[in-house]
């Protein structure tokens, strides 16, 4: 009785319900991947390559103070000679 | 295989998904959130702009956004609240560029007084609207405005988790939709 009493709620009757084309998730799914690649791709040439530019800027550094350091304690041994 | 995969499909939450996404940034695991939302979000999309080309293209570009934003997700509310948030504001946005001569949408401070008699009284005139006679309306109104009604009236969402997707305090969102409700109301009035 109380159900017959209640109003309907017309915005219940006026749900949309269109399906998507099918080729719209290759679309998407092809454009996230080059978006994933194009991210990976400045990933690459903003942090991983300066990176290992450093890496090796750093290691060539620490190899010339090592060799420098050899060098003098060469001198240092043949003085003492 | 097919049973397997969609098992697998159906075996995470949307939390776990998103996780996955965020960490490897697979495209696997996004069409698996295409598929639960693409339907969604292109039906929403249609009621902002009556059009199917058009509601197409938003589906698209918000399917975009959600990828490049997925890792701004932090489950503070639901996971459908942050899409139907994007979705809103997204068409929104596009309906107001599209319009950029027309002032449709405003902030403005509410010079009217909430009034919760107002309020039902409203609500019940508008349930006696037949349905047909609805529709018609809900076009001629503002986006705004007609999104706010199909939030509170076709989704069932509570005044909270509008708050959320418009980014209002409760009073506007009561505001917002009692103005709505009116104006429904006028123009069923004026049509009559």
């Amino acid at each position: 009785m109380k159900d017959q009493n209640k109003i309907e709620n017309p915005f219940k009757k006026i749900i949309q319900e269109k399906e998507l084309p099918e080729a719209m998730k290759e679309k998407v799914i092809n454009n996230i991947n080059l978006i994933k690649l194009s991210l990976e791709l400045s990933e690459l040439f903003l942090v991983s390559i300066p990176d290992v530019m450093f890496n090796f800027l750093e290691t060539e550094k620490d190899k010339k103070v090592n060799d420098s350091d050899e060098e003098s304690q060469d001198n240092y041994e043949k003085k003492d000679k | 295989m097919f049973n397997q995969k969609l098992n697998k499909d159906t075996a995470y939450t949307d939390e776990e998904l998103v996780r996955k996404i965020v960490a490897k940034k697979d495209s696997y695991y996004f069409s698996i959130l295409y598929d639960r939302y693409a339907r969604f979000v292109y039906n929403k999309c249609y009621t902002f702009v009556n059009s199917e080309e058009e509601a197409q293209d938003l589906t698209h570009d918000i399917f975009i956004k959600i990828f490049i934003n997925l890792k701004s997700f932090k489950g503070d509310s639901k996971f459908t609240t942050w899409i139907y948030s994007i979705t809103y504001h997204f068409c929104i946005h596009y309906i107001n560029k599209k319009k950029a001569e027309e002032v449709i949408f405003s902030n403005e401070i509410v010079e009217s007084v909430y009034d919760e008699e107002i309020d039902k009284q409203s609500e019940k005139e508008l349930f006696e609207i037949q349905y047909t006679q609805l529709q018609e309306i809900l076009l001629q109104l503002p986006v705004e405005d007609r999104m706010i009604l199909l939030m509170k009236y076709q989704d069932d969402l509570p005044v909270k988790e509008i708050m959320k997707i418009l980014k209002l305090n409760d009073s506007a969102v009561k505001m917002r939709l009692q103005r709505a409700r009116q104006k429904v109301l006028e123009i069923r009035e004026r049509s009559k």
